[in-house]
């Protein structure tokens, strides 16, 4: 099939599927008991007024309806709760903006890393450098997110104080960094180790030995770049994920990205944001992940797209 | 290399510490200062005073805005935006002067119609606390620009705390049309009246406020700028004053006060109630529309025990309303009041409690049905659930579960419930506060409505003499005592990280924290 081709067909899938997500999650959402407006402080007289001043009294379909008229025409609408007032295309994009600037370094930091330590680990299978990254691979996995933020703040903040508790303050960008990285690193260290360990022992890595090629030439020019197919296949969740920030990192360390709205937009009922995160997010990964089949055809061309 | 990487480290900290002594330096530059707070576990601040619910987001209204009152530093009401006031004989109607001397930030005067569209815009919003002034008031107006006319439908004593409070703060009629439901929401898309202005809004990080030069008391203010973060994170709040980024949080974690307590860590009246509510409505379960049954269940509660575990500073609960309101004798309000229950024989309690229930057809518990009770966080569950042990200790009922559902208040709105937490945190120091939250809430929550309650309480905000107050709010707390749609575990305290040492004039009153005095030391 044509790349041209596959990538129009792609296209066309992936619009049928976020139309599935809105209306899934628009119907879902609105089966949640409660309302953006319901507080211990609300009368029933003012949340019925708020109720129907935002259209909430309508049935369900004819609001699906007029959202989906909005959204075709760029409007997300303003949100009810968390930020009330302001348009919620607006708070993604500028929330998305700090997530995806400190999503992106902490991605180059676990690539680098995770690669690195991937081959040294394969390449030393069983020896001692194979053994401590093992080690701290299978520790960075499993440790959750927060208690590394957690244990980075208090070691680094207030016990040493080299550094500062939040992120907008000078060098706050750093233990955000590596909380967001920890994770990915330690698996990409595992893929790459697995990957290598597979790639290595075949036959025509064997060939090239056996026509003199360095070792140099033969791990890190035709061994790696086979063993990085796994890795791109990971990466397109990986960076949809990273960049859209995490909830434990921005919560802990007061970082203003799009990572806290996942859970805070739904407790807070801010139907608006719900809908315009799901909507959002779920661009990015299909975005992604077409992105990804794409770089395989880079890395290997006789991977066929369909 | 090694060296190498030791020389590196040594000159990162270096640097570091020389950056943070630069930056320590650059705070106490000049005449004013510049501190670091956070409050209110809220991340999305609110400016509009008429939509602004939160007390995070109440307390940076009451910095960047200013009504016909404000608070002092003693935490009461005086006047502010008014030079003066005149009360007729009849006390309800409230003539204010206002200062010549007010001006928003933009440099135009303040006149009176921007109160008259403040007031009438609170209640257009239909938010938290659209009645606020509406409740009390028949109508105000404005005879010329420097005059506000309130016109009260009965006497009000605490008309100035309503007045201070900063829903009913003035606002500029054309930045309201122009933005709309985008006012306030960004520095640019809000003018402001009181001591200081907006002058960066990282929406979810940081609000930073700086002095205006042109408010008419900006002389005998010393800060100078407040950052104000904005975080929910309690661990995050704590460490943050821990470092000494922050002069002031109102978050700390529960576990950690204990710890903190002596160390920046201060206890203040919290101004509430913590209870539990019984569901007499339709989907309530019926054991608990027998009054015995709620009586049992209130005397079975080892309050005590329940204080000693938080480890907080509670009060215990005896009455609805907590300590703090003392009339002209120097008598506080809760020993005026007769208590719901003897507080010095719990074990007696448990007797009279046992046999309350046996009276009800439930002996040692015996057919008691299975009920729920819910809460909506996890401190919260603890005591529900030591309450419930109380229960099957004492009274054999092991039937009553508690849950912790997500959206709490949608279920006890909805009466999705037969035993719900309630509490109350009062927006200003007036009793009627207090009394008159139970009243929306018992009738909406509760499904309970008292013909004596309402007589006793619309007694007691139709006068200004205090006794007289008192007497009546004595009765509401009987009615309660008697008929019990919900009842008193404890009073908490609240509480707050300041650094202390350093800084003085902090202002607390009724959850809000007002920075506009603080000095440094």
């Amino acid at each position: 099939m044509h790349t041209s081709r596959y990538i129009v067909k792609r296209i066309i899938l992936a619009a049928v599927s976020l139309f599935a997500i809105i209306t899934l999650t628009f119907f879902l959402m609105n089966l949640m008991p409660g309302d953006p407006f319901m507080s211990e402080k609300a009368t029933e007289e003012n949340r019925a007024i708020l109720i129907a001043k935002y259209g909430l009294d309508q049935p369900v379909y004819v609001q699906y309806g007029k959202y989906l008229i909005n959204l075709f025409q760029g409007d997300m609408g303003t949100s009810y709760v968390l930020q009330k007032g302001r348009a919620v295309k607006d708070i993604i994009f500028e929330s998305f903006a700090v997530s995806m600037q400190l999503g992106l370094k902490a991605l180059v930091v676990a690539l680098i890393c995770g690669i690195v330590l991937g081959c040294i680990s394969g390449l030393c299978k069983d020896k001692l450098p194979d053994n401590i990254i093992r080690v701290f691979s299978s520790l960075g996995i499993s440790m959750p997110g927060y208690v590394v933020a957690s244990g980075l703040m208090i070691v680094l903040a207030v016990n040493l104080g080299i550094l500062p508790v939040t992120y907008n303050k000078p060098g706050g960008e750093i233990m955000p960094i590596i909380t967001l990285a920890l994770y990915p690193t330690s698996y990409l260290t595992r893929l790459t180790r697995a990957s290598i360990l597979e790639v290595m022992n075949q036959d025509y890595l064997r060939t090239e030995r056996a026509k003199g090629m360095s070792e140099f030439v033969v791990v890190f020019i035709h061994a790696l770049k086979n063993s990085l197919i796994p890795v791109i296949t990971y990466l397109g969740p990986l960076t949809a994920s990273i960049l859209t920030g995490g909830f434990v990192a921005e919560s802990v360390f007061n970082v203003p990205g799009l990572g806290r709205y996942f859970v805070t937009s739904i407790s807070s009922r801010d139907y608006t944001m719900i809908m315009g995160v799901t909507i959002f997010y779920s661009a990015l990964i299909v975005v992604m992940n077409l992105v990804c089949d794409i770089l395989y055809k880079v890395v290997d061309p006789r991977i066929t797209l369909d | 290399m090694k060296k190498f990487n030791k020389k590196v480290s040594v000159a990162f900290v270096a640097g570091i510490a020389a950056a943070s002594m630069a930056m320590a330096a650059y705070a106490a530059e000049g005449d004013k200062i510049t501190i670091s707070v956070t409050g209110g576990g809220e991340d999305s601040m609110k400016l509009n005073t008429a939509v602004v619910g939160s007390l995070n987001g109440l307390s940076a209204c009451r910095h960047v805005y200013e009504g016909l009152y404000k608070l002092d530093e003693n935490g009461d009401p005086v006047l502010g935006q008014a030079a003066s006031v005149e009360v007729s004989d009849d006390l309800k109607t409230w003539t204010f002067t206002l200062r010549d001397d007010i001006t928003w930030s933009d440099g135009q005067a303040v006149t009176a119609d921007d109160f008259i569209f403040g007031f009438d815009n609170l209640v257009e919003q239909a938010d938290d606390y659209s009645t606020l002034l509406s409740d009390l008031a028949d109508s105000w107006e404005a005879p010329d620009e420097k005059t506000v006319v309130i016109n009260l439908a009965g006497p009000c004593g605490f008309l100035p705390s309503i007045l201070a409070f900063p829903s009913t703060y003035p606002v500029r009629a054309d930045y309201v049309e122009e933005y709309g439901e985008a006012y306030a929401t960004d520095p640019e898309k809000a003018v402001y009246n009181g001591p200081f202005t907006v002058t960066d809004w990282s929406h979810e990080a940081q609000v930073v406020l700086e002095l205006r030069d042109d408010y008419y008391d900006a002389d005998s203010i010393s800060v100078g700028e407040i950052d104000w973060m904005l975080t929910t994170d309690e661990s995050t709040a704590l460490n943050s004053f821990k470092s000494g980024d922050l002069v002031y949080s109102d978050l700390c974690p529960d576990e950690e006060k204990p710890a903190m307590d002596g160390n920046g860590l201060f206890y203040t009246a919290g101004n509430n109630n913590y209870c539990i509510m019984f569901n007499l409505g339709e989907n309530g379960n019926d054991v608990l529309k027998d009054a015995k049954v709620r009586e049992a269940l209130s005397l079975t509660i080892d309050r005590e025990r329940i204080m000693a575990i938080r480890d907080m500073n509670d009060e215990l609960g005896f009455t609805l309303a907590c300590s703090g309101y003392v009339n002209e004798d120097g008598v506080d309000f809760t020993e005026y009041a007769d208590p719901w229950y003897d507080t010095e024989d719990y074990e007696g309690n448990c007797e009279k409690a046992k046999a309350l229930l046996a009276e009800a057809g439930y002996e040692n518990g015996a057919g008691f049905p299975s009920l729920t009770y819910i809460v909506n966080n996890d401190s919260r569950k603890e005591i529900a659930e030591s309450v419930v042990n109380d229960w099957k200790e004492v009274l054999g009922i092991d039937s009553i579960k508690v849950e912790k559902v997500e959206n709490f208040f949608a279920a006890r709105t909805a009466g999705d419930y037969d035993i719900a937490y309630y509490g109350w945190y009062m927006d200003y120091t007036d009793l009627s506060n207090m009394f008159g939250a139970l009243i929306s809430m018992g009738s909406s929550n509760a499904f309970w409505t008292s013909d004596a309650y309402n007589a006793a309480y619309n007694a007691a905000v139709s006068t200004a003499d205090q006794a007289e107050q008192w007497e009546n709010y004595k009765q509401c707390e009987a009615v309660l005592a008697e008929e019990l749609p919900v009842s008193v575990i404890l009073h908490s305290m609240s509480s707050y990280l300041y650094d202390d040492v350093n800084y003085s004039g902090l202002v607390y009153s009724c959850g809000n924290f007002v920075f506009t005095y603080i000095t440094a030391n």
